[in-house]
């Protein structure tokens, strides 16, 4: 247990170590005069190079790797070139913002894909399922910006019944839309997933005996079914949140909510070198605690998976 | 389930024995169809549209701007008077373009790498899968935008980009299988034969596993087309006065309260081919899974 | 003093805008004394309250300089304070891209939020005149290379510090700073002053003497300078922390993803304004967000707007769309000392190619006014109006090519897109092949200054231009042999030395006749191409308010806003 603890944690740091350099790498090594992005085109070739040698941007790459990646562990990511601003601040502040909409998301999402798949997977080989199947992937398949398009035009253009954008003055109501846009596209894998865990638990042997042996559908369900497939969207978790923090870009620019991914966005335009920095790295810690949380809880729930097994 | 499966992305869900799945598969025909006429639509289109489409999608049309969809224009006008219809025909082939070969890149670069790693292990095993775990975490699309917006959107930048962002999960996927396959007792013929490494993965293992790099593909291009109408729609991905899907929705967002039909006709059309890609997907799957 | 041709020129002026009744006899008075009439002068334009025009009659958001009308094609009410006051008005704005500092900042949201906090020692009003701010009066000596300005009495900042000389002084001293990084400062007065260039005299006036005599320097220390701003002596640059200033709106809260918001500053000096309890700016990512805000009614109004996105406020008639002529544009440069452009007639050929009604339909829905390939706006005063307009000539242009096959590589970046399009379109009916070569901004604007920027140094390229008050600020760099955003590497000593007589000359008649040597030099060599400048326009919600205008710069003014 300890062990595997260990080689995990072992393996974590490695993969943010790593992160890390591939983040600083992309950041700094593809080309673009931030001095002259701050100050301006007009301004004098002089001060540009004086405000180059003030961002320190002269020092050879390994020294600024270095001394960026011990500022971060400490907590000082530095000030925004754009700014001017504390980067921890800012980025803290849409990493937050991104974490209530995939909270939101994750807790609507839960009982919706259980449901579902529950359904699907009881009713595997059925219209019913493969309508829910179907319908699933087609949600997949519709990009974000796509549905949240349609829900804007009907909920809040058509019948006002719903705020025109998720901007803070809303509060929850304005987070009603994009958080249906969202769930829509991440209810298709994840039912699938206790789709086929429920499909694979019906199958089993002691399963089969039990039924024949005349115990109900609905106590079994509760007392085995339920108890595997739960540990599923528990797992997707980790997949899933990578996307719901970075990956919404399209979402908050559509209703102008300020996530993490339009810091993102917009640092990469500007080439506000500490603000994506800061913003990616803090994104990838993120997922990966949940990884590591997940598997956890996987482990927790799942009593099949066993601690000492090396993958 | 490890973090690798979970990479994986796909549900490792497969169809379940053979009661049911003769059922489903006589359930499944007219979906098969349907998304299978949508994809020939799209490919024509993109191939030809100047013979399909009615007008020219950057002529300013005589009916005038913000016409809704009638007869003369069956999308309806933008508010620079172009016919919407002949604008999304024209949308597709930047997509089927790009889309396409980014897949082809990242199939063939994933599955050497899959290949190689499923079947050495080792050391470089374990280094390359920290590497491309620590790729995995980054948010997604984050290498496509930065180098889109510092590199500019050419469809050469954007079919690398994309390429570069899938080569890690096909690699993955096929790693795993590859360990499936390497326990095998035909791979352990061919190795007492004496046969090399290159023959092996290449005749042996490469056949058995060709299903599960075809479905993955198949997956990945779903995944590309959304990519790259979400970039358009992010306003990194069209290059000047091109039709792209995601940047006509994104330029006309504006106009949802007076001219919806230019804003979910082309939405409509990346829906429908993201879909009709991902439903043949998922029967392939079936198909190759008995 | 004795009456000079310029101030009855002024006088005139004053007695139009007395006659129009846009301004009360106070504000005229004040304007009198600012442009320092004698009173004979005064008298005159006295005599004109209650007398009535017929072209200022009908357009009561006209305004007249030099006689000649340059009244605004204006959809909007007059603004003039007619509703109730209080209120907290709603502006929308871009997310800014640069800090939100009165020294520093240089994009319009920036410039919106700290020019309400602090203010100029001249401001600049629509019409390109200008209005005492923090200075009451300004005089010249020594041939303009000498200027005294007279500061206004009673004003404090918010921190309670008084508003004196040594804060002016102190703030210029920043500014001139040649590590200083405001770029409006360096490009205001490079060449022109320097820091040692600013003194008090024993009457407590600040006194600029100049590098060179130079008519215009008013403008430079107005608003149209937009980092010119005056700052208490102590200030030590965190603005957001500690936002001092004597403006008529406190900063109270900034936040750098939502927005930001002020309230009226009790203790302004000018009694009785403004009108509003406080203002709120929200920031958007992007345009079309921006629009959608404005439609629901969650803005009241924009800092920067686009007239393609306004279509669906048309015929909405809760909305108002201000207009204003400015001087921004996008230029179209080729340089002339590499072929093709090394022979003026390909030049030429390019310009007749284009349609600029076209152009102006198709990019700006028709509210811009074209442009005739020389820097003479017609919003300038100065500006000569009989010069031939240039239209789409296709025989001219096969006369000029004379066969000759034209192909060239335009460069531009995503904001210049659309107009990058529709030219190679319009070249290629003409039969002059344009290879598109966009680059994103970063690329455009990197590289030196000096030598390889690509904006400087490509054999085309498109550059777009915020407006400035004077011509010369954009002839002498841009046109001027050596200048340092000459693109086109243009020379001609002709257009040198009128540019040099303009910068000098007091008297108005002599600027006309410079300016008219500048346009009919540059018409005809045609190194850069104008095809339209731009009118700014500002949607508001006039259901809920009235006075908000446009401004040529995009500047927010909203000492005279009331609600509805």
């Amino acid at each position: 247990m300890i062990r595997w603890w260990t080689r995990r944690l072992g393996a974590v740091v490695i993969t943010l170590m790593l992160t890390s350099v591939v983040v600083f790498a992309l950041t700094n090594v593809i080309p673009g005069d931030v001095a002259r992005r701050i100050l301006g085109r007009e301004a004098s070739q002089a001060s540009v190079d004086a405000k180059r040698m003030e961002l320190g941007l002269d020092r050879p790459l390994v020294e600024q790797y270095g001394s960026w990646l011990v500022g971060f562990v400490r907590g000082d990511w530095g000030t925004s070139f754009t700014k001017q601003e504390p980067v921890r601040d800012l980025v803290l502040s849409h990493l937050g913002k991104s974490l209530v909409l995939a909270g939101i998301t994750f807790a609507i999402l839960l009982p919706v894909a259980l449901s579902l798949g529950l359904i699907a997977g009881l009713r595997s080989g059925t219209r019913t399922d493969r309508t829910i199947t179907v319908l699933g992937l087609c949600g997949t398949a519709t990009p974000e910006f796509v549905s949240g398009v349609a829900l804007l035009v009907l909920f809040s253009v058509r019948f006002s019944w719903l705020p025109p954008s998720a901007r803070s003055e809303y509060g929850l109501k304005g987070l009603v839309l994009p958080v249906t846009a969202l769930v829509i596209v991440c209810t298709g894998y994840v039912t699938r997933m206790v789709r086929a865990s429920v499909v694979s638990t019906m199958e089993r042997p002691y399963i089969r005996t039990a039924r024949l042996k005349g115990i109900s559908t609905v106590s079994l369900v509760r007392r085995h079914v339920l108890r595997n497939s739960m540990v599923v969207p528990v797992a997707a978790l980790g997949v899933q949140l990578r996307y719901l923090l970075g990956g919404l870009i399209a979402v908050e620019l559509l209703f102008n909510y300020a996530g993490i991914g339009s810091v993102l966005l917009e640092a990469a335009q500007q080439k506000d070198v500490p603000t994506l920095q800061a913003a990616t790295l803090i994104s990838g810690v993120t997922v990966m605690l949940t990884f590591v949380v997940s598997d956890l809880a996987y482990g927790a729930l799942d009593p099949r998976v066993s601690m000492s097994k090396p993958r | 389930m490890s973090l690798e499966s979970a990479l994986v992305g796909q549900d490792v869900a497969v169809a379940s024995t053979s009661p049911v799945t003769r059922r489903r598969r006589r359930w499944t025909r007219p979906t098969l169809l349907g998304s299978s006429v949508v994809i020939v639509i799209w490919i024509a289109a993109a191939i030809r549209w100047e013979w399909i489409a009615p007008f020219g999608p950057s002529e300013a049309q005589s009916g005038g701007r913000f016409v809704g969809p009638g007869t003369e224009h069956l999308f309806g006008t933008d508010g620079f008077g172009r016919d919407v219809l002949s604008r999304v025909l024209a949308g597709s082939r930047p997509v089927l373009t790009v889309a396409p070969l980014a897949v082809l890149l990242a199939t063939i670069g994933g599955t050497v790498l899959g290949l190689i790693l499923g079947y050495f292990g080792g050391l470089v095993d374990g280094v390359a899968m920290r590497l491309l775990e620590a790729i995995a975490i980054l948010p997604p699309l984050f290498p496509a935008i930065l180098v889109v917006a510092l590199l500019g959107s050419s469809d050469t930048v954007l079919i690398l980009v994309l390429a570069f962002s899938f080569t890690p999960i096909v690699a993955w996927t096929v790693r795993a299988a590859t360990l499936v396959e390497r326990e095998k007792p035909f791979v352990e013929a061919a190795h007492l034969r004496g046969e090399g490494a290159g023959y092996i993965l290449g005749r042996e293992i490469l056949p058995n596993i060709a299903g599960a790099v075809v479905v993955e593909a198949t997956v990945r291009l779903a995944d590309a087309v959304f990519a790259l109408a979400t970039l358009a729609f992010i306003g990194l991905g069209a290059q000047p006065g091109s039709p792209d899907w995601g940047a006509q929705v994104a330029d006309n967002r504006v106009n949802l309260q007076n001219a919806w039909w230019t804003v979910l006709f082309p939405a409509g059309a990346v829906a429908s081919l993201v879909i009709a890609v991902s439903l043949v997907a998922d029967h392939i799957r079936e198909w190759k899974a008995p | 003093m004795p009456d000079n041709d310029l101030q009855r020129q002024w006088a005139s002026e004053l007695a139009d805008l007395a006659r129009s009744g846009v301004f009360t006899r106070r504000e005229v008075l004040r304007k009198a004394s600012a442009y320092g009439l004698s009173i004979p002068l005064i008298g005159t334009v006295l005599a004109s309250f209650g007398t009535q025009t017929a072209a200022s009659d009908a357009n009561p958001g006209a305004s007249t300089v030099d006689g000649r009308s340059t009244s605004s094609p204006t959809r909007s009410s007059s603004p003039m304070s007619s509703g109730a006051p209080g209120g907290i008005l709603s502006i929308g704005a871009l997310t800014p891209s640069t800090a939100v500092d009165p020294v520093v900042g240089f994009d319009a949201a920036s410039i919106a939020i700290f020019q309400l906090t602090n203010e100029y020692l001249i401001g600049l009003n629509r019409d390109f005149t200008l209005r005492p701010q923090l200075a009451t009066e300004w005089e010249p000596g020594d041939n303009g290379q000498r200027w005294m300005v007279t500061l206004r009495e009673g004003v404090t900042f918010t921190d309670g510090t008084p508003f004196d000389a040594e804060a002016v002084t102190s703030s210029f001293a920043r500014l001139l700073d040649p590590e200083s990084p405001s770029s409006s400062a360096q490009s205001a007065f490079a060449g022109i002053l320097e820091a040692d260039g600013v003194s008090v005299d024993d009457t407590g006036n600040i006194v600029f003497e100049l590098v060179r005599p130079y008519a215009d320097f008013p403008y430079l220390i107005s608003s149209n300078t937009y980092n010119a701003v005056i700052l208490p002596t102590e200030y030590a640059g965190s603005y957001i922390d500690n936002p001092v200033g004597t403006g008529p709106f406190l900063l109270d809260s900034y936040s750098a993803a939502e927005g930001a918001t002020l309230s009226r500053n009790e203790s302004y000096w000018e009694a009785g304004k403004p009108l509003l309890d406080g203002v709120e700016f929200k920031f958007y990512q992007d345009p079309q967000a921006q629009v959608i805000a404005l439609q629901s009614g969650e803005i009241d109004t924009q800092v920067t707007s686009q007239i393609g996105l306004l279509a669906s406020l048309e015929g909405n008639g809760d909305y108002t769309i201000d207009e204003i002529e400015s001087t921004g544009l996008n230029v179209l440069t080729m340089r002339v000392d590499t072929p093709p452009f090394d022979r003026k007639e390909v030049r030429q050929a390019v310009a007749f190619a284009l349609d600029r009604v076209a152009i102006n339909e198709t990019l700006y829905n028709g509210v811009d006014t074209i442009g005739n390939d020389h820097l003479l706006a017609p919003a300038y005063p100065a500006s000569p109006t009989d010069l031939p307009q240039r239209e789409l000539d296709l025989a001219r242009v096969e006369e000029l090519l004379a066969g000759e096959e034209v192909r060239f590589t335009l460069t531009f970046d995503p904001p210049t897109r659309d107009y990058a399009v529709v030219l190679q379109e319009q070249l290629r009916q003409a039969g002059i092949e344009v290879e598109l070569a966009q680059v994103t901004s970063d690329e455009f604007y990197a590289g030196d200054q000096e030598s390889d920027t690509p904006w400087l140094f490509t054999q085309s390229n498109i550059v777009g231009w915020a407006g400035r008050a004077v011509p010369t600020q954009f002839i002498n760099p841009m046109v001027k042999s050596g200048g340092i955003w000459n693109g086109s590497k243009y020379s001609n000593p002709v257009v040198d030395t009128a540019a040099e007589t303009y910068d000098t000359s007091t008297d108005d008649e002599e600027k006309q006749a410079q300016a008219r040597i500048i346009a009919e030099a540059m018409h005809d060599d045609t190194p850069i191409i104008i095809t339209t400048w731009s009118t700014v326009i500002r949607p508001f919600n006039s259901a809920r308010w009235t006075g908000i205008t446009a401004h040529p710069s995009s500047y927010i003014e909203l000492n005279d806003v009331t609600q509805a």
